[in-house]
């Protein structure tokens, strides 16, 4: 008698779902969930995953202690009980053999450690984006999951949105004619989500927030309240900016409908301005990033600035097509009308981003936001902040995913991390 | 060495003279840094060395005084700015200062930052000769990290001492930066200790082998990777790692894998069936298509189904034998991935079976079968699945119906436009709905037909969207027929769907109708023309629609209930109305965000006006919710004004603080 393991019965499940009373999942056959950074990108994410039936979310774990009491709470009032368990150490977490998955939403420094950590423990992941705050280490997230064979969804989630997919799919089969110009609007601004960047100098941090552990891989640095949680990325030992918190969305898209999943700029040059909020925020608030493809294609990504039109609007020979969160619109507007035929370019239907994650951990299959499309979908972000802060012109080699002799810019494709953390 | 290294210093410090003169007050500033003062001093150094470092001789001279920076009694926050710019700048000049920097608790971390960015072999020799002295395990590991990641052979002999460490952490570190050089001193140093170990130490030297297999197999070595992969894959060896050296073998030398895998198959380990049928189907080749083929009658369920999908995309000829097998199996779950699979291996003789599957199943097999109806690829596929449609009936015909609709058959268009004229009233509609996506300006009679002479008001919504949706894909559209339709004699019914068609073309000719009907003396004609201006695709009507809400009466009595929180944000759903002068309001809030060329305060005036004859909270709401798109003083006066208004008060003190934002961001 051939018995199924864990993971090969809920792959089996998949096929033909076995369901309880209440009409979910049984308990044995839901994919675990644990839940890392559980603030506020992380909390939105838990509660996606609490309403997916065939998944259960056995644990949390923050290192800021009232994030996680916050979320214990949503998760035992969801399911009516006490079992969450909650823990302030991700090792413990990945430690445990009988979760299936792992939800990070971490500040961007700590990506890279946290998820090679998770893949070599044998996690299936769902990661925030960007994939990595730094090039390197996203490069070494997509060998990781090579190497071993884990799922990743990154959570660059527009793709798993009809009107992003019908726009791209619709610039992809030449509905504009050929591309030849793509003007990517991105959010500007260092904005003060909780009011908090005037608290910009050194305090002991609180008792609730284990600082050092929030600080992990990045340079030592004394705690205040702008320095953390919804303000992190205005820093860039932390993040980027609204250049890396928005490239990873709009780029992504813009790269999807051009098919450059696999491929990238070969020129990109960026110019930056700063608003010096306070004595931590360093990240430009106005930027304007010119990317140069090898098939002639150029690609403004703009944000900050007056007249910045948020979303992708990629220009054609024969119109242009505008996407956003809000709608999409086109010149022709016939365009808008056509449709795709079963000989032209198809690309993935998602039932949404965590569902499809949960479907592919069960299918073993590729997720509609893989780390290495999602790193190239960066690149641009990438490279425009390192031409900002090097005032150089960068050229890529796309192929190799290398910058061409320019030695103070590659060196920004990586960093140093604080002992005791390693991508390994 | 040290010699040219000394010599290359001090011609540094001549450099030092290149340096413009305003460097010297800003490093004063940054000397007395503390986290919390004003950090432009440090931003402003940024942008100095961007602008110096394009030439070698002051990017030199730069780097000789961040040198002399660090040595200094700047304050250690102060220091920091000047590692991270020799981080950036710095050379195997910097090797001498910063070497000694790594032994101290307070600078090893920066000191190391910054020459771990440095390439060269003067930055590997001072890594590995602070390994021994270094002051903490802590400072250790960090060491070993950046020795693993710059791969240098020679630290092999003190990595491989590590490996006995007590402390599991620095074992762990110098496993990771052993595998991280790979050569063959490393592997063999991994290898040793992995054979002396105990779990779970060796379950990580494992690791680390398989890990270090890889990267030889990378850089070309693959007899020596081989040989480790083989050294692992055994019963013994835990399940995941031996899962990953059998991955590595099968890129490094598949023929010898595909025995390793056949015995898998034949094994009693489900987790091992399917791990070793999804190895298998990465390898190119009919031998492994007649493995896997020969293998599915004999492995679990759980197996069969992933063995179907893997299957499927290998497109020979055993792979659809196997598929097909998989259709007529006893358990739901290996008929629905055959089905799902013939999508990919199946032809145009796939086209009859898969349709009587979708008309007669339900669940899961019906999903997959409807699915692979509408991928099925092949010249002859097409062809196969209209003439199946003129000769079906019923269920079946309704499935081939929706699959020509979403495969965007157009020249199903005649046999779609037929069978929306059928009896049948589920083929009638199936039709009327694929032909949104097949039909072109050469059905539009046809569909005007259909429209007017509905016998029910699905049909007739059905047949407008159709007629809409064809319209505005036909190039030019052809809407004179509709507008002589309007003007003819069709029932009011059907006028009001003429309308909507006509907005939902947004065509120029249908303006003068539907300017006309919004003054209709009939309200319903009158309503239906305003919803057709507001589905408008751009601002035009914005006008009419305006002036509409100046002159329409508006509503009397109780307001409506007020919109329930958490309803998917947004500006939320406005409760139904026929008032014309909210639905006019409305239409022009609509119009309002599709792009346009007014300026910010152009658009903040309308706004104004808007406000002024809303008299209902739905409308105030959007007002408010739009204003901080349209950053501009009179936006911002529209949101103080209605800070006075009780029913919308605290809408309108978010809005004046967006709008300030966003004129601050301006």
């Amino acid at each position: 008698m051939i018995r199924p393991s864990r993971r090969q019965f809920i792959g089996f499940a998949g096929a033909a779902p076995l369901l309880g009373f209440d009409n979910r999942a049984t308990p044995a056959n839901r994919i675990t969930v644990a839940c890392i950074g559980v603030g506020w990108m992380g909390s939105a994410n838990l509660t996606s995953f609490l309403d997916e039936p065939d998944a259960q979310v056995v644990a949390v774990c923050d290192v800021d202690s009232e994030h996680l009491q916050a979320a214990r709470t949503v998760v035992n009032e969801k399911y009516k009980n006490q079992d969450c368990a909650t823990y302030r150490e991700f090792e413990e977490v990945l430690a445990r053999p009988d979760i299936d998955a792992v939800m990070l939403a971490v500040p961007d420094h700590w990506h890279g450690v946290l998820g090679v950590a998770a893949l070599r423990a044998g996690k299936d992941v769902y990661g925030e984006k960007p994939v990595a705050g730094i090039f390197s280490e996203g490069k070494a997230i997509c060998d990781a999951v090579a190497r071993y064979k884990r799922v990743w969804q990154t959570g660059t989630w527009q793709r798993s949105r009809a009107q992003f997919r019908v726009a791209s799919e619709l610039v992809r089969n030449g509905r504009v004619g050929k591309v030849h110009t793509v003007e990517v609007g991105l959010p500007g601004g260092l904005p003060d989500f909780d009011g908090l960047g005037h608290l910009d100098q050194p305090v002991a941090p609180p008792k609730h927030l284990d600082y050092q552990r929030w600080l992990g891989p990045a340079p030592e640095a004394p705690y205040c309240p702008a320095r953390v949680h919804k303000t992190w990325r205005w820093n860039l030992d932390y993040g980027g900016g609204m250049l890396m918190d928005w490239v990873g969305h709009h780029v992504d898209i813009a790269h999807w409908g051009l098919g450059f999943d696999h491929d990238g700029p070969v020129e990109v040059e960026g110019k930056g301005e700063y608003s010096l909020a306070n004595a931590v925020w360093n990240a430009p608030s106005k930027f304007h990033v010119t990317a140069r493809y090898r098939n002639g294609v150029t690609m403004h990504i703009r944000g900050g600035y007056d007249n910045v039109v948020p979303g992708v609007k990629w220009i054609g020979d024969g119109g242009w097509l505008w996407v956003d969160r809000n709608g999409m619109d086109a010149r022709p507007r016939q365009t808008l009308f056509s449709r795709i035929r079963p000989d032209e370019i198809h690309l993935e239907e998602s039932p949404g981003h965590h569902r499809q994650f949960l479907d592919c951990v069960k299918s073993r299959g590729r997720t509609i936001a893989p780390p290495d499309v999602a790193l190239r979908s960066t690149v641009p972000g990438y490279l425009g902040l390192i031409s900002i802060l090097t005032g150089t012109k960068i050229k890529w080699d796309p192929d190799n995913q290398k910058i061409v002799e320019n030695s103070p810019a590659e060196r920004l494709l990586s960093r140093s991390l604080r002992s005791p953390w390693r991508l390994a | 060495m040290k010699r040219v290294l000394l010599l290359a210093l001090i011609g540094s410090f001549a450099a030092l003279a290149q340096l413009p003169a305003e460097i010297e007050p800003l490093l004063a500033k940054i000397s007395k840094y503390q986290y919390g003062a004003d950090p432009s001093p440090s931003i402003q150094l940024d942008e100095m060395v961007a602008k110096l470092s394009g030439s070698p001789e002051r990017r030199r001279a730069l780097e000789a005084r961040f040198l002399q920076f660090v040595q200094s009694d700047a304050t250690p926050a102060g220091k920091e700015s000047a590692f991270r710019q020799l981080a950036l700048i710095g050379s195997r000049a910097s090797v001498p200062v910063l070497a000694p920097m790594l032994l101290q608790i307070d600078s090893a971390e920066m000191a190391r930052y910054a020459l771990t960015a440095i390439s060269g072999p003067e930055v590997d020799d001072a890594l590995r000769q602070s390994l021994a002295k270094a002051p903490s395990d802590r400072v250790r590991i960090g060491i070993v990290n950046s020795i693993g990641h710059r791969r240098d052979a020679k630290a092999v002999p003190a990595l491989s001492e590590l490996l006995s460490s007590n402390n599991v952490e620095v074992t762990a570190a110098a496993a990771a930066a052993l595998a991280s050089i790979a050569d063959p001193a490393s592997i063999k140093a991994l290898s040793g200790a992995r054979r002396r170990a105990d779990t779970p130490v060796r379950e990580l030297l494992s690791e680390a082998s398989v890990v270090g297999a890889d990267h030889l197999a990378g850089r070309g070595d693959k007899g020596a990777a081989i040989a480790i992969y083989k050294e692992i894959i055994t019963p013994a060896e835990v399940a995941a790692v031996r899962r990953r050296a059998l991955k590595g073998l099968v890129a490094a030398d598949a023929k010898s894998a595909i025995p390793l895998l056949a015995a898998d198959l034949h094994g009693s380990d489900a987790e091992r069936q399917v791990a070793a049928i999804r190895l298998l189907n990465t390898i190119q080749g009919a031998e492994v298509t007649k493995t896997l083929a020969g293998e599915f009658p004999k492995v679990a369920p759980v197996a069969q189904v992933h063995l179907l999908t893997a299957i499927a995309g290998r497109g020979d000829a055993a792979a659809r034998q196997t598929v097909l097998a998989g259709v007529k199996s006893s358990d739901p779950a290996v008929r629905a991935a055959a089905l799902g699979a013939l999508g990919q291996a199946g032809d145009e003789s796939s086209v009859k079976l898969l349709a009587e599957t979708a008309a007669a199943s339900e669940g899961a097999e019906q999903s997959a079968a409807r699915r692979s109806l509408q991928t099925l690829r092949g010249p002859r596929v097409d062809a196969a699945l209209i003439a199946a449609l003129n000769s079906s009936t019923g269920k079946m015909k309704s499935e081939l119906i929706a699959a020509a609709g979403e495969r965007a058959l157009t020249a199903s268009a005649d046999a779609l436009t037929k069978a929306a004229a059928e009896a049948d009233s589920d083929v009638r509609r199936e039709a009327l709905r694929a032909l949104r996506n097949v039909g072109g300006a050469a059905q539009t009679p046809a569909l005007l037909d259909l429209l007017l002479k509905s016998p029910s008001a699905m049909e007739r919504r059905d047949a407008t969207q159709t007629l809409a949706t064809v319209l505005r894909r036909a190039q030019p559209a052809p809407i004179t027929a509709v507008i002589s339709a309007w003007k003819g004699s069709a029932p009011k019914e059907a006028r009001l769907s003429l309308l909507e068609v006509m907005g939902q073309t947004s065509n120029a000719d249908a303006l003068p109708v539907l300017r006309a009907g919004i003054k209709d003396p009939d309200p319903e004609i009158a309503r239906a023309a305003i919803l057709a201006l507001t589905n408008w695709d751009d601002a035009t009507p914005l006008a009419d629609l305006l002036n509409v809400a100046k002159t329409a009466p508006a509503p009397t009595g109780a307001p409506p209930p007020p919109r329930v929180p958490g309803g998917g944000g947004g500006r939320g759903m406005a409760p139904p109305t026929n008032n014309l002068q909210v639905l006019a309001l409305r239409g022009v809030l609509r119009l309002m965000v599709l792009q346009s060329d007014r300026t910010p305060s152009q658009s903040g005036q309308l706004l104004r006006d808007v406000m002024s004859l809303s008299t209902q909270l739905p409308e105030k709401r959007t007002v408010l919710s739009l204003l901080p798109s349209f950053p501009s003083k009179e936006s911002l006066q529209v949101a103080e004004t209605a800070v006075g208004d009780s029913t919308v008060s605290d809408e309108a003190k978010v809005a004046v603080a967006q709008v300030r934002e966003a004129l601050k961001l301006k």
